[in-house]
């Protein structure tokens, strides 16, 4: 397990042994896959309401707009990541934040622990189409990996601040 | 714990390998026109497939795809992901092994045909409008109502805008100036 410089100031992200790419690369990657995607939707075609096809174009373009957002705060000076992680366990999302997301109803997720004010660290990501993690088995395996870096990081005495954090755009 | 020394612990985790992720996103930026193109090509290909292999028809799998093409099945695999800059050549050749289409420029030019279509259309009923009015124009200035609406009901228009006279004999009742008037009209009525 290793932790990885995203050039994104103030991101890093883990990637895991079995991986050649670290974890902000891969899920880039995945959702620019479109085999990756047509099976996905296959699998998880109970979960959405429309084609295949119109799904995959949604991922498509919410990539692109959160690849360009990510891409913003590459060059953002002091670092805003913290317009863009909100902490879903304890409140941190407002009333006006939930009915936004809502309004827009983004299926892409990327996952990361808070280290401190300004630094996180990403653990993966996900397509999210139900409303709880623990609803899919991929969204559960993404709770899972963020217990494991949870664990290694303590294990080399670094604490998170906060419980893990879910990206918000 | 001192938030400090937290950071600096975490910092000294950091491994020196660098993420891929910010050239990518870069490459993808550039190139998003024409990988919006290979994407749709992708999963029309990918449907196809599918659709093939559960009606146990054609080709049913990248593997077949690759033998029918003469090219590697890892060949295949890098155009179905999406990412692949085809050539036209590629296109028309998996156009044929899968029997579909997939060149979206025949697509824009039967939308912008059947734009083209319906304007057409738009045009001529405007002119058969303007043709009508004009005959009810005519028939409101030298008939009774009833008579005029009777006689306009059977006039017909013809598709390269000729109106075509009514069947009855409508001529009996009408001066005989009023048909030469008519033909200036080009109603072809003049007797």
């Amino acid at each position: 397990m290793k932790i990885i410089n995203t050039f994104v100031p103030c991101l890093y992200a883990f990637k895991y042994p079995e991986n050649e790419t670290d974890e902000l690369e891969r899920v880039f990657d995945e959702w620019a896959d479109m085999e990756f995607l047509y099976d996905f939707f296959v699998e998880n075609e109970i979960d959405i309401k429309t084609s295949i096809e119109e799904a995959i174009k949604k991922i498509n373009n919410e990539a692109i707009f959160l690849r360009k957002k990510l891409m913003e705060l590459a060059k953002a000076n002091p670092n805003q990541l913290n317009q863009l992680f909100k902490n879903l366990n304890n409140y941190e999302y407002t009333n006006q934040d939930l009915s936004k997301q809502k309004a827009r109803n983004r299926w892409l997720r990327l996952y990361a622990i808070k280290i401190d004010e300004n630094n996180y660290v990403i653990t993966g990501g996900a397509i999210k189409l139900t409303q709880l993690m623990q609803d899919r088995p991929h969204t559960n395996q993404e709770l899972i990996k963020i217990n494991k870096c949870r664990d290694y990081l303590k294990d080399h005495g670094v604490y998170d601040t906060d419980s893990f954090q879910e990206i918000f755009f | 714990m001192n938030n400090k020394n937290n950071i600096e612990k975490f910092k000294s985790l950091v491994s020196e390998e660098k993420s891929g992720w910010l050239e990518k996103a870069k490459k993808r930026q550039e190139n998003k026109e024409w990988l919006k193109h290979s994407q749709k090509i992708a999963v029309k290909i990918l449907r196809t497939l599918r659709m093939n292999k559960a009606d146990k028809t054609g080709i049913g799998s990248q593997k077949e795809l690759a033998l029918a093409l003469n090219v590697s099945p890892q060949q295949v695999n890098k155009i179905v992901k999406g990412s692949e800059n085809l050539t036209l050549e590629t296109i028309s050749n998996l156009e044929q092994a899968l029997n579909i289409s997939l060149v979206f420029a025949e697509e824009k030019s039967s939308n912008e045909l059947s734009k083209f279509e319906q304007t057409i259309s738009e045009v001529e009923d405007l002119m058969k409008m303007y043709q009508t009015e004009k005959i009810e124009e005519f028939y409101f200035k030298h008939f009774e109502f009833n008579e005029s609406y009777n006689l306009i009901d059977n006039y017909s228009i013809s598709n390269d805008f000729q109106i075509n006279e009514p069947k009855i004999d409508y001529k009996k009742s009408a001066p005989k100036e009023i048909y030469t008037n008519a033909g200036e009209n080009h109603l072809k009525i003049a007797s």
